[in-house]
């Protein structure tokens, strides 16, 4: 008899307030540790950023409002490492993009010993970053290294001459670059070939029937059908790209290589928490536009949907 | 006549792509060789190092003329061993445990993110997203003091603390509290994608039976997403395994060292012992490489539901 | 797009929930102020460290960790021991590489970490070490007559404004190493004292497709080292008396046109020195590769060791070469154990200095790691004298004659590391000498 409720109307709200409560108490756990961990701190380093705050300094904490992102703005090395932040980001994940989707093109087609080669594209990036670094240095490595013994092998190379490949820091972004774009072209290759397997033939059949060869079926049927994979696979990989910082600590003492280094080199070497913060909080200010983008994007998709 | 007929006949089989499809066989072939190169060759480089000689190493042989284990018997038997046994163990250890309670909580929160209708819903998983993509950077000096200064459990932002933990650093804890920062906010993001899949009509058909939310949760929706759990925890994990920048600030012995860090310092203290360092570097990604080549089939169905559609 | 104004709206009431209680996080930054008096009344506790109280037996028992680079294959084990069977103290020694020591370090003491008792310290950490409270100050703890058995340019690295920061564990400046056999086989018979002809010598080296030399000139300490010996043979002045950068001046700039023009017009140098340590030039000098280096005295066990080296029977060491009228020069780099603030086991560190202060331990840190003693008597000693086989012993010691320290003021590390980063822009050919140096003074004053 309590079973049946005064109104239906109100019984469906009554169930409404109790899914809600028993929603809150379910996220209340994850809430609270997220709290905890992460807006806390984002928030503590937000207001340190204010401070001159250098722990080697313990006597002479002050509030001196923007003067570290001002500082920051003016000093050269914050900037050599933005741009050389942004080479590797850019130069990256354009070149995954590219063989990731030639790749996935590749493993999409039916053929003979398919899960072998699937499987085997997944070790790169299986592979820890850190043992990638030091795989790729000791490619490197001048004289016995593999690229130098190859290239002299192959006699592209003198066998008088002896480059060193990671000898300055500009050139060492091209070969972190390298070393960045065999691990993680595996990631980009198996988002890529997600959204290709929902790609159904026919529209290839009928793209043959109408006599369109392979880049004629690539342009108009497969480009177009796999553009929000590819959306969502270059954010991913910008964002994470952004951040590049274990695999530059194996192939060089230059912290100026990338702002993460840069920062992380402020505030565990130095200890200048104030400074570093500031800074963390410019590449914050960089990473949240490229949220803001990939919102746009997705809304855009999920709205043509 | 007929001898060219058929040799068009292979021609056009070879270099003419099924209609369903769009590679012909020949272009296909050659592009998975060079792929298969491209993705093995470097880590077959690092396989045959790891057994060669430091004499053979250092005359810049690519195959070794004679296999030997001894780079191998000196990292597990050598001066360094004990601190690289304990560098596995502290790695399997965080990311265990980092990976049991993300989860762990992690699991509700999607539920109710996924399958219950309240307001604030789409917000806070843009909130959600929108942690996934700050940097780890700008956390890592205040969760450094946080360890330093023992994690408080209380009300954040005021000074209400029920209980303090004694300081953390250089303890695999703090690694753990770490990772949970980039863990959870990914496990919830993950699990939500796969627990939309559930089809409704099921956990409907169920409230009707009279079993309550709570039971269905346990009964329908979470055996359903099974796949997607396992999917999550695998990431998770392998997360947890490669993380470099956490696990250097907050440790300084080998009490609380992982893998990454020991192979970083390898680096450094045996240069140009490329032998014991491929030794060590392939011993530290085996356990990956093994997981990922046989949970291959979650992993990528990780990728479909959580990456792509979320 | 409903859902994106709720998002705006959830941000913005964020937002002042934080700034309504900004007031508590403000503290935070004063809070640990604070905390580091608490450091500061640990520093009087420190002085109650009792040179007398070194043999209490109530130390039986506790265990010291030494966190350290010198001894990376724990050669030392036995030694320590000795040590724990004389004192009942236990030493967890942790070997790191060197140029992540000082990270390593100083971590540990902003966390109050008291996980780690004894410290390696560099010289040039000193003032660093002192002035950010990392380390006990030791002036008044180790008597006087202790602190006169150590030889003056080990006990002065180890000093920073005339107080004693730690236990100099060895002396030490850079050699000059050279492989007898591929000099013979460019006809040089004797091995050069200027760096003129040092320059010469390489050319000659060079015809015969031998690299001359390699060098530590990986962007890292080990580059400004060798900025120093140079910029010292050359005449120049690291920094003058007041502290102050002069390094872009004469002796500097030679020094520093001297290392790229080997580099750059030469092409002597093994071109892998830019991305090379200490060690790695060690390695290449040990596979017969180069034929001369500028390198540390803990090498030579390793180099003459037939199993570890090509090179064994075939190497020799002697005085740096000097240019006009100094007859050589090289920079010291002699290191000293410090006990950190946070260590909870101060006196049994201290005891564990005393062991370090002692031919027990310098004996066999000799044998087995071959960096040299600083204590005074045993350059005398004759088992220290005669556990060198190759007798070079003399030859190492006479260069301690010609040391020239780097400052130790508390900034050093981030001068350091400016200045590394420009001498390597100035190598690569990206900056000219000069400029590289202008710009490093600039840094390191504006920094000052």
């Amino acid at each position: 008899m309590a079973r049946i409720s005064p109104s239906p109307r109100l019984g469906l709200l009554n169930r409404k307030r109790k899914d809600t409560l028993f929603a809150i108490l379910l996220l209340l756990p994850t809430v609270y540790v997220l709290c905890k961990v992460f807006i806390y701190p984002i928030y503590q380093s937000a207001v340190w950023s204010l401070f001159k705050y250098n722990l080697t300094e313990p006597g002479d904490v002050r509030f001196i409002g923007w003067g570290n992102y001002l500082e920051l703005l003016k000093n050269h090395d914050f900037w050599v490492s933005i741009d050389r932040t942004f080479y590797f980001t850019i130069l990256s994940v354009a070149a995954e993009l590219v063989l990731g989707f030639f790749s996935a093109l590749l493993l999409n087609q039916s053929f003979k010993g398919r899960t072998f080669f699937r499987g085997s594209i997944i070790v790169p990036w299986a592979l820890l970053t850190l043992v990638n670094g030091l795989m790729w240095n000791w490619i490197y490595q001048p004289g016995n290294g593999a690229l130098s013994q190859l290239l002299h092998r192959a006699h592209l190379l003198a066998p008088d001459q002896n480059p060193v490949w990671l000898g300055n820091s500009d050139s060492i972004m091209n070969f972190v670059i390298l070393a960045d774009v065999w691990k993680t072209t595996p990631f980009m290759t198996l988002l890529l070939l997600a959204g290709m397997q929902h790609i159904p033939g026919s529209l290839y059949e009928a793209a043959a029937m109408d006599g369109a060869g392979f880049w004629k079926k690539l342009k108009h049927v497969t480009i177009p059908q796999l553009m929000p994979s590819v959306i969502v696979a270059v954010v991913l990989r910008l964002i994470n790209a952004i951040r590049v910082y274990d695999i530059l600590t194996v192939f060089t003492g230059d912290p100026t290589t990338s702002v993460s280094y840069l920062t992380f080199n402020n505030a565990f070497r130095y200890f200048y928490l104030g400074r570093s913060s500031a800074m963390a909080w410019l590449t914050t200010l960089f990473i949240i536009l490229l949220i803001v983008v990939y919102m746009i994007l997705l809304r855009r998709n999920s709205d043509t949907d | 006549m007929s001898n060219t007929t058929l040799r068009r006949g292979i021609g056009r089989r070879l270099f003419r792509a099924k209609p369903t499809e769009l590679i012909p066989p020949f272009y296909l072939w050659i592009g998975l060789a060079l792929l298969c190169v491209f993705t093995l060759a470097p880590f077959a480089n690092l396989v045959l190092s790891s057994l060669m000689e430091k004499q053979e190493l250092l005359s810049g042989h690519l195959f070794p003329k004679k296999f030997t284990l001894i780079n191998y018997r000196q990292l597990f038997g050598g001066p360094g061993a004990l601190d690289f046994v304990s560098a596995i163990r502290n790695s399997v250890v965080v990311a265990a445990v980092t990976t049991a309670f993300t989860i762990l909580i992690g699991v509700f929160a999607s539920y109710a993110l996924a399958r219950i209708k309240f307001r604030f819903r789409s917000t806070a998983l843009f909130a959600i997203l929108a942690m996934q993509l700050l940097p780890t950077i700008s956390i890592v000096v205040p969760l450094y003091m946080m360890m330093r200064d023992g994690v408080t459990v209380g009300i954040p932002f005021t000074d209400i603390v029920w209980f303090r933990t004694p300081p953390l650093l250089n303890t695999v804890w703090a690694l753990i509290v770490s990772y949970i920062t980039f863990s959870l906010p990914f496990a919830v993001w993950m699990m939500t994608g796969y627990f939309k899949n559930v089809p409704k009509e099921m956990e409907e058909a169920a409230f009707v039976d009279g079993s309550g939310r709570f039971r269905t949760m346990f009964t329908i929706v979470f055996p359903l997403a099974m796949p997607g759990i396992a999917a999550t925890s695998i990431f998770t994990f392998l997360t947890a395994w490669d993380e470099f920048m956490f696990a250097s600030s907050f440790t300084q012995t080998y009490a609380s060292k992982t893998l990454p860090i020991a192979v970083s310092e390898f680096v450094g203290k045996h240069s140009l012992d490329w032998g014991l360092m491929t030794a060590a570097g392939f011993i530290a990604s085996l356990p990956p490489v093994l997981i990922s080549l046989f949970l291959y089939r979650y992993i990528v169905g990780g990728l479909t539901a959580g990456g792509v559609k979320g | 797009m409903k859902s994106g104004v709720k998002w705006i709206g959830a941000c913005a009431a964020g937002l002042m929930l934080l700034s309504g209680c900004s007031a508590a996080p403000t503290g935070s930054p004063a809070a640990s102020s604070s905390a580091s008096g608490t450091a500061a009344a640990e520093t009087a506790a420190g002085s109650e460290l009792d040179w007398s109280k070194i043999n209490d037996p109530s130390l039986k028992g506790q265990e010291i960790t030494l966190l350290w680079s010198n001894d990376k294959n724990n050669l030392m084990a036995d030694t320590f021991a000795e040590f724990t069977k004389q004192t009942g103290i236990k030493v967890n020694a942790v070997s790191t590489d060197y140029n992540s020591l000082y990270n390593k370090i100083s971590t540990a003491v902003m966390s109050n970490s008291s996980d780690i008792d004894v410290v390696e310290m560099d010289t040039i950490w000193a003032g660093q070490f002192l002035k950010g409270n990392f380390a006990v100050d030791l002036t008044n703890v180790v008597p006087p007559d202790v602190q006169k058995q150590f030889s003056p340019s080990s006990l002065e690295s180890v000093k920073y404004d005339g107080h004693l920061v730690a236990i100099p564990h060895f002396s030490s400046t850079k050699h000059f190493y050279w492989n007898t056999e591929l000099l013979a086989r460019a006809g040089i018979d004797k091995p050069p004292v200027t760096w003129d002809q040092f320059r010469e010598d390489s050319l000659k080296l060079k015809e015969l497709g031998i690299y001359a030399s390699a060098w530590s000139w990986k962007q890292a300490e080990g580059l400004v080292c060798d900025f120093v010996s140079l910029t010292s043979a050359f005449g120049g002045k690291f920094f003058d008396d007041n502290g102050k950068p002069i390094f872009n001046q004469g002796g500097g700039v030679q020094a520093l046109q001297f290392m790229t023009d080997l580099v750059q017009k030469d092409k002597t140098v093994d071109p892998a020195s830019l991305q090379w340590t200490e060690n790695d030039v060690q390695n290449a000098f040990a596979a017969g590769k180069i034929a001369m280096m500028s390198n540390w005295e803990y090498m030579y066990p390793d180099l003459d060791d037939p199993t570890k080296s090509k090179v064994a029977g075939k190497t020799d060491v002697g005085l740096m070469p000097g240019e006009g009228g100094i007859l050589s020069a090289a920079v010291t780099g002699s290191e000293g154990l410090a006990i950190l603030q946070s260590s909870k086991h101060k006196e049994a560190a201290l005891a564990f200095l005393n062991f370090v202060a002692s031919k027990e331990f310098q004996l066999p840190f000799f044998q087995k790691t071959g960096n040299y003693p600083s204590l005074n008597e045993l350059f005398q000693d004759s088992e220290v004298v005669n556990s060198d086989k190759s007798n070079h012993f003399s030859k190492i010691v006479n260069q301690y004659q010609y040391g020239y320290n780097r400052p130790n003021a508390p900034g050093y590390v981030t001068w350091s590391d400016a200045l590394a980063a420009e001498i390597h822009e100035a190598l690569v050919g990206n900056k000219t000498p000069q400029a590289a140096l202008d710009s490093a003074v600039q840094k390191i004053e504006s920094s000052q």
